[in-house]
């Protein structure tokens, strides 16, 4: 008999009882539905958190060190000097504020940075100019101002040459940045940037926790980044002022670059997670393919026990349930892939997350649930082929 | 046609209750010929039937079809023998209840992975010479008995077989479209088939040219029907008939 036949027949059979063959195929269809959503919405989480860290600056290197360490601007600079492939160099010191200006008030991060720290954050200066070294060296009260903060206090309005007030003391405004955006779910444009020194001042300590460093490109951050841990163990071995677990672990250096892939391999191993559990409701659709498939073999015994008497083979038998089977789960799939792609897109619309419906997948979960037909099909296939022609006449 | 000799089968039936459904039987069948077996329930006619109709094997013994040994054949071969030598009518007509009358009519075709058109064509004339020929698109359920029955033999005669076995084919049927079926017989013998017909309506085994009565298992008489009964022949009037009584 050939495929085309069995395709007939099997067809013709799952139409004479609608209902059933639908129900049957829904759990494939949610099954598979279920695989390529949530895939897809884990893939772009995925790709959207790539592209965010690399609108970062892939080539960031960001040091995160003890204040038992000790470490000063001077170290800050013989570091630049001593490793290849640093473009620019920032020391940051991060507090939060409540800034004050004209009869505003606004809670903001008082970003404490160097005069390169644009140029490694990629920062646009609107109006006015970024502080220079000069006031860095001299400690002086100047602020630039982040987007957010310029349209709190200033309602977007001048600014430049107005003060403002951080922690007791009178900042004069020589700088509105341009907007940057959300990032990851921070707003880059929420913070008053003012010379390290000064932040410094204003803190009360003379240390330096945090370094950020601007490669010359992605390739060497790796590298350099590893040179600089080097370094700072050195600087370490020479001071005995840390607790044995500090010592252990003092420096955090990573580059965006090794941040980039950790974080793809955690939304990746999401993403796996996902699909497994959504795998588990494709693999108890199977399992209904399989119960109906086994009912529908008992209650066509006798039409079995026909075709045998006319000449059917066994395997003309196996086919034909097979091809059942396979239909079901092949149209659930096709449906299924449909549901799924068009939920996907649904979700990622009414939420702020991404989807991104990968054809590998979509090809993955069709497969697999032909793949579930054929193997849940198989031992009812096999349970019909096997009936003795003359107990399945006699069957009622 | 058919040569059985020393034919018994044995069913086990729970620990130690062996069945002799038959018990060495000795019978040559053949070409051309009608035979009506008879027989009480339980004389082992069925199983007679089930073994020359290839459905079933013997525990033992040789059975024979047109010079072919049956009892070394695999599954496949004997689904093979069914579907080319072989025509069956059962007592419950057995048609598949979701396909209407012609494609119950090609069903053994399809087996024979012949074309759809070439498939067509033949069912048309076996339904046509059942005289079936406007109720072709009907599903059995909106058929009578005996039209349920006729397609049944033009079933049986799809695959132009040697040999067709009837398992009680009047049993469901009055009187009168038991009449018809067996005017249906005769045709075929007429037409060179070989025909057994098993019943334990001694009317209708009348028609056939040769009784063999089993009993317990063996049999115990084989003759020739002196006078049998005659029949119109179902070919040409039957369609008439059928619109007289409608």
């Amino acid at each position: 008999m050939s495929i085309t036949e069995s395709f007939k027949i099997s067809i013709t059979a799952l139409l004479s009882n609608k209902l059933r063959s639908f129900l049957t195929m829904l759990g494939i269809i949610i099954g598979v539905a279920a695989v390529i959503a949530l895939v897809s919405l884990g893939q772009g989480s995925q790709q959207a958190v790539e592209a965010r860290m690399t609108a970062l600056g892939t080539n960031l290197i960001t040091v995160n060190a003890p204040r038992q360490a000790r470490l000063t601007d001077k170290d800050v600079e013989s570091i630049f000097s001593r490793v290849e492939g640093l473009a620019y160099e920032s020391p940051m010191v991060n507090q939060q504020v409540t800034a004050k200006a004209r009869n505003l008030t606004y809670d903001t991060t008082l970003t404490g940075v160097g005069s390169q720290y644009p140029e490694i954050r990629d920062y646009t200066v609107q109006g006015g100019r970024f502080f220079d070294d000069e006031d860095v060296s001299q400690r002086r009260k100047v602020a630039v101002l982040g987007n957010t903060v310029f349209k709190e206090l200033f309602n977007s309005q001048g600014g430049i040459g107005e003060t403002v007030n951080l922690k007791g003391q009178t900042f004069t405004v020589i700088g509105i940045c341009g907007s940057k955006g959300s990032n990851a779910g921070t707003d880059s444009d929420d913070a008053i940037f003012i010379p390290y020194s000064t932040a410094q001042r204003l803190a009360g300590s003379r240390y330096i926790t945090n370094i950020l460093f601007k490669a010359e490109s992605a390739d060497v951050a790796t590298s350099s980044a590893d040179h600089i841990t080097r370094i700072l163990e050195e600087k370490l071995r020479s001071t005995s002022r840390l607790s044995s677990q500090q010592r252990s672990n003092p420096f955090r250096v990573f580059s965006q670059d090794e941040l980039l892939s950790t974080m793809s391999e955690v939304t990746g191993t999401f993403t796996a997670m996902l699909a497994g559990i959504a795998g588990i409701s494709l693999l108890v659709g199977g399992i209904g393919i399989m119960n109906i498939m086994l009912v529908s073999v008992t209650e066509r015994t006798r039409e079995i026990g026909i075709r045998k008497a006319v000449g059917a083979k066994r395997s003309d038998i196996l086919s034909q349930f097979l091809v059942e089977a396979l239909v079901m789960s092949g149209i659930g799939g096709m449906l299924g892939v449909l549901t799924g792609v068009g939920t996907a897109r649904v979700l990622a619309k009414m939420s702020n997350l991404t989807a991104a419906v990968s054809p590998a997948a979509v090809i993955v979960a069709f497969a697999f649930s032909a793949m579930i037909g054929i193997s849940f099909g198989i031992y009812p296939a096999s349970r019909a082929s096997r009936l003795d022609p003359i107990v399945a006449l006699r069957y009622e | 046609m058919i040569s059985v000799q020393r034919l018994s089968k044995k069913y086990q039936m729970g620990e130690e209750n062996i069945v002799h459904a038959l018990r060495g039987i000795d019978l040559e069948i053949g070409s051309g010929e009608y035979v009506a077996i008879m027989g009480p329930s339980g004389s082992g006619k069925s199983t007679f039937m089930n073994i020359v109709g290839c459905l079933d094997r013997p525990s033992e013994g040789t059975y024979m079809l047109a010079g072919e040994d049956t009892s070394r054949m695999s599954d496949n071969e004997l689904s093979t023998i069914r579907n080319k030598r072989i025509g069956f009518i059962f007592q419950t007509f057995n048609l598949l209840p979701r396909l209407d009358a012609l494609l119950n009519v090609e069903l053994p075709l399809v087996y024979r992975g012949m074309s759809s058109r070439e498939r067509r064509k033949q069912a048309m004339e076996c339904l046509e010479r059942v005289g079936l020929a406007d109720r072709v698109r009907h599903r059995p359920t909106e058929l009578s008995g005996g039209q349920q029955q006729r397609v049944a033999i033009a079933r049986a005669m799809a695959g132009s077989p040697v040999l067709v076995l009837a398992d009680e084919p009047t049993g469901n049927l009055d009187s009168r479209s038991g009449e018809e079926i067996m005017g249906i017989f005769r045709d075929l013998n007429d037409a060179g088939i070989t025909l057994a017909v098993v019943t334990h309506d001694e009317n209708i085994a009348r028609h056939a040219k040769r009784i063999v009565r089993f009993r317990d298992g063996v049999v115990v008489s084989d003759e020739k029907v002196v006078s049998r009964a005659t029949v119109p022949s179902a070919s040409g009037n039957s369609a008439a008939e059928e619109a007289s009584r409608s």
